[in-house]
C-alpha cells in the first residue's frame, strides 16, 4: 500500500455531520488532504466543525434546509475549490440527482456514479438486476405492482407475505401479511407510508422469510474494472429494523458460504457497473440459502468491523477509487483476521421504550485499551440536539476470536461513561451477557422477542454502594453550601459545588 | 445526619456519622468506612472495604438521584429523614387508575394513533406513535383506563411537552 506518494485530492468537502464526518476528516488528514466541514445553525459547536480545516454554515437546523440542501453544498464546494465531496451515509449519500449534479459541475462525488445509483437504487430495480445476473432474490415480484397485481402476486408467492414500498427503508412501508383477508389493508398502508416517508407509493411483494439472518457483503470496486469482496457482516441484531450490533465474521457463515455470497456480490456489482464502496444485503435462511435484498450504495455505519478484520481503511479506499486510483489490494491478498463487533450507541433510553434523549453531555469517559476503537461525534459539554439521528457514537471491539471480542466489548462498555443523556449502553451490556447472543443463534426478530422479557433492571450487586454514595453526595453538597445560598447552589453546576467543597477542605 | 432512601422498591436508612476521609456511614444495621473522593462533574471515586468503584451522580429531580455504579444506573429516592417525601412525576400514583396524560418531551410529528376515544386500554398498551430524531417512538399507557381525549391528529406536528392523549 503506498500512501505518501498518492496526492489524490488537495481538498475534500464532507457533506455530513456527527461521527461519520469525523471519521472522514480523520482519513483525509492521514492522506494530507485539506478538509471542509459544512454545518447547520444547530451544529456550530459540533465536533466535525472543530476538527475540520475549514467550516461553512449552510442553513438552519432542519436537515431539509441544511445537510440536504444540495444547492448550498455544491456552491460551497465550488467556492472553497474542493475537488471532491464525501457524502458519508444518510443525507445525500444515495441521491442520484446529487451525484449527477456533482458530475455536471466537475466536483468528484466520492461514491458510485449517478447512473449506478439509479440502476440499483429502487428496491425493485435492484431485485430485477439481481435476477438477471442470476443472483438469488427473495421469491416475489421484481417490478412495481398495481393493487390487482399485488393481490395476485401475494397469493402466488404464498403466505406469510411481505408488502414493501419500493422506495422504503429502515422498516418503513413494510407489512407482513399472514392471511388473504388482510392483504388489501396492508397494501393501502404500505403505499401510504411509502408516499408519506419517501414520496413514492410504489409497492411490490415478496415472500416473508421468518427467522432469517441479515448478512451483508462489503465490496470495493475501482474504475478500472476490479471488484473485490471483504467478507461479510452479520447484522441480525436489529430493533425495529434498525441495526444495533454488527459483527464480522458472522458466526453462522462458513468459508464456502462466504465465497459464494462474495462472488454473487461481485457479479452483481459488475452487472450494475458499480464503483466505489458498496454493500450487498442478503437474507440467509437456516439452510444457508441466501437471497439478495438490496444494495447500499455508500459507506455503511458498520464499516469499522470490516476494517478491523481486514486491516483496510475503507474511507481511504473510497477516496483513492474516486480519484481514479486502483484498489490497494487484490482479492487473493484479502485476509480476514480475528473477530470484530460494533455496538451502536444511541442517545435513547433503553429503560423507557428507547425514547430519544437529547441534552447536554455532562460527563464523557471513553473506553480504551487493546482492541478497542471509538468512533464518536460527541465531547464533554456538547449538545445532542433533537434535529438529527440519535446515533452519537460507535464502540468497536476486536479480538483474536469471537469470545475475546465479546469480552473486550463487555469490558469497554463498563468503562464507557456518558452522562447527561440516556444511552443504549445498558442495552448492549445485557445483550452481551445473553446466552442466545453468545451462542450466535440469532435472527432478525430476536431482539424484539428478547426485549419483551430481557430489558429489566439488572440484578443488582451495587445497590448498597449507590445508597451510600447518594447519602454522601447529598451530605457533602449540603455541608459545603452556606445556608443563604442553598437555593442558588442547588441549581448550580456540579463544578461550582466541587470548587466549594474543595475550598471547605482547605480551610 | 440520617437520610431516608428508597432503591428498587426497598426502603433504607443511611446515616452519615462522620465526614472526612474516610467518612463513616451506617446503612441500615451495618457500619462502613468510605473514602468518597470527587473527580469533578458529578463523578466520584469510592473505596469501601478496599474495593474501588466509579460512581456518577445525576440529579434527576427533587429528591431523586440517578447513581451509576460500574456502568449500571440506580434510581435512588433520597431525602433527609423527617422531611415529607415527594413522589417524583411518573412514579406510582398514576398506575392506580387515576387520570394519566400521555405527553412527548420534545418536538416531533404524530405518526399514528393506536387508540380511539372511549377505548379501554391496559397498562403498557401502545397509545400513540410520535416521530422525533428520525426515530418512531411508541408511547404507552402507564396503567389501565379508558381513553378520554385525543388532542392531536395523525400527521400533526407537536411542539414538545404538550399533552397528546388523556386516559382516565
Amino acid at each position: 500500500m503506498k500512501e505518501a506518494d498518492t496526492q489524490v485530492f488537495k481538498k475534500i468537502l464532507i457533506a455530513n455531520r456527527g461521527e461519520i464526518a469525523v471519521r472522514v476528516i480523520r482519513a483525509c488528514r492521514e492522506m494530507g488532504i485539506d478538509t471542509v466541514a459544512v454545518y447547520s445553525e444547530a451544529d456550530r459547536a459540533a465536533l466535525h466543525v472543530r476538527l475540520a480545516d475549514e467550516a461553512f454554515l449552510i442553513g438552519p437546523p432542519p436537515s431539509a434546509q441544511s445537510y440536504l440542501n444540495a444547492d448550498r453544498i455544491i456552491e460551497t464546494a465550488k467556492h472553497v475549490q474542493a475537488e471532491a465531496i464525501h457524502p458519508g451515509y444518510g443525507f445525500l449519500s444515495e441521491n442520484p440527482e446529487f451525484a449527477a449534479r456533482c458530475e455536471r459541475v466537475g466536483v468528484t462525488f466520492i461514491g458510485p456514479s449517478s447512473q449506478a445509483i439509479r440502476a440499483m437504487g429502487g428496491k425493485t430495480a435492484g431485485r430485477s438486476l439481481a435476477a438477471q445476473a442470476k443472483v438469488p432474490v427473495v421469491p416475489g415480484s421484481t417490478r412495481d405492482l398495481t393493487d390487482e397485481e399485488a393481490l395476485d402476486a401475494a397469493k402466488e408467492v404464498g403466505f406469510p407475505v411481505l408488502i414493501k414500498a419500493s422506495a422504503g427503508g429502515g422498516g418503513k412501508g413494510m407489512r407482513v401479511v399472514s392471511k388473504e383477508a388482510d392483504l388489501a389493508g396492508a397494501i393501502r398502508a404500505a403505499r401510504s407510508e411509502g408516499s408519506s416517508s419517501f414520496g413514492n407509493s410504489a409497492i411490490y411483494v415478496e415472500r416473508y422469510l421468518g427467522g432469517a439472518r441479515h448478512i451483508e457483503v462489503q465490496i470495493l470496486a475501482d474504475t478500472r474494472g476490479s471488484v473485490i469482496y471483504l467478507g461479510e457482516r452479520d447484522c441480525s441484531i436489529q430493533r425495529r429494523h434498525q441495526k444495533v450490533i454488527e459483527e464480522s465474521p458472522s458466526p453462522f457463515v462458513d468459508a464456502d458460504l462466504r465465497r459464494r455470497m462474495g462472488e454473487a456480490a461481485v457479479k452483481l456489482a459488475k452487472a450494475a457497473g458499480y464503483t466505489n464502496a458498496g454493500t450487498m444485503e442478503f437474507l440467509v435462511d437456516s439452510s444457508k440459502n441466501f437471497y439478495f435484498l438490496e444494495l447500499n450504495a455508500r459507506l455503511q455505519v458498520e464499516h469499522p468491523v470490516t476494517e478491523m478484520i481486514t486491516g483496510l481503511d475503507l474511507v481511504k479506499e473510497q477516496i483513492r477509487i474516486a480519484a481514479g486510483e486502483p484498489l490497494s489490494v487484490r482479492q487473493d491478498e484479502v485476509q480476514l483476521r480475528g473477530h470484530a463487533i460494533e455496538c451502536r450507541i444511541y442517545a435513547e433510553d433503553p429503560f423507557n421504550n428507547f425514547m430519544p434523549s437529547p441534552g447536554k453531555i455532562q460527563v464523557l469517559r471513553d473506553p480504551g485499551g487493546p482492541g478497542i476503537r471509538v468512533e464518536s461525534g460527541i465531547y464533554e459539554g456538547c449538545e445532542v440536539t433533537i434535529y438529527y439521528d440519535p446515533l452519537v457514537a460507535k464502540l468497536i471491539a476486536w479480538g483474536r476470536d469471537r469470545a475475546e471480542a465479546i469480552r473486550r466489548m463487555r469490558r469497554a462498555l463498563e468503562e464507557y461513561t456518558i452522562l447527561g443523556v440516556k444511552t443504549s449502553i445498558p442495552f448492549h451490556r445485557r445483550m452481551l451477557d445473553d446466552p442466545q447472543f453468545l451462542s450466535g443463534q440469532v435472527h432478525t426478530q430476536f431482539v424484539e422477542g428478547w426485549l419483551a422479557t430481557g430489558m429489566g433492571q439488572a440484578t443488582d450487586t451495587n445497590a448498597e454502594i449507590a445508597l451510600i454514595a447518594g447519602a454522601l453526595y447529598l451530605h457533602t453538597k449540603k455541608s459545603s453550601v452556606p445556608a443563604a445560598q442553598g437555593q442558588a447552589a442547588a441549581a448550580g453546576s456540579p463544578w461550582t459545588l466541587a470548587a466549594r467543597r474543595e475550598a471547605m477542605r482547605r480551610r | 445526619m440520617t437520610y431516608a432512601a428508597e432503591c428498587q422498591g426497598q426502603a433504607h436508612r443511611v446515616t452519615v456519622t462522620r465526614v472526612g476521609s474516610p467518612a463513616a456511614v451506617q446503612l441500615d444495621e451495618t457500619s462502613h468506612e468510605v473514602d468518597f473522593t470527587p473527580l469533578g462533574g458529578g463523578s466520584f471515586s469510592l473505596i469501601m472495604n478496599g474495593r474501588s468503584y466509579e460512581v456518577d451522580v445525576v440529579e434527576e429531580g427533587e429528591g431523586v438521584l440517578a447513581i451509576w455504579v460500574g456502568g449500571e444506573p440506580h434510581r435512588v429516592e433520597i431525602e433527609e429523614e423527617g422531611r415529607r417525601r415527594r413522589k417524583a412525576p411518573g412514579a406510582a400514583g398514576q398506575a392506580q387508575g387515576g387520570p394519566q396524560t400521555i405527553a412527548f418531551p420534545m418536538p416531533g410529528r404524530v405518526v399514528k394513533l393506536l387508540v380511539s376515544p372511549g377505548q379501554e386500554v391496559t397498562a403498557g398498551q401502545g397509545i400513540i406513535v410520535v416521530e422525533a430524531m428520525k426515530m418512531e417512538n411508541e408511547l404507552k399507557a402507564s396503567g389501565p383506563g379508558v381513553v378520554k381525549e385525543i388532542k392531536v391528529r395523525e400527521g400533526a406536528g407537536v411542539a414538545g411537552g404538550e399533552v397528546l392523549v388523556v386516559i382516565e
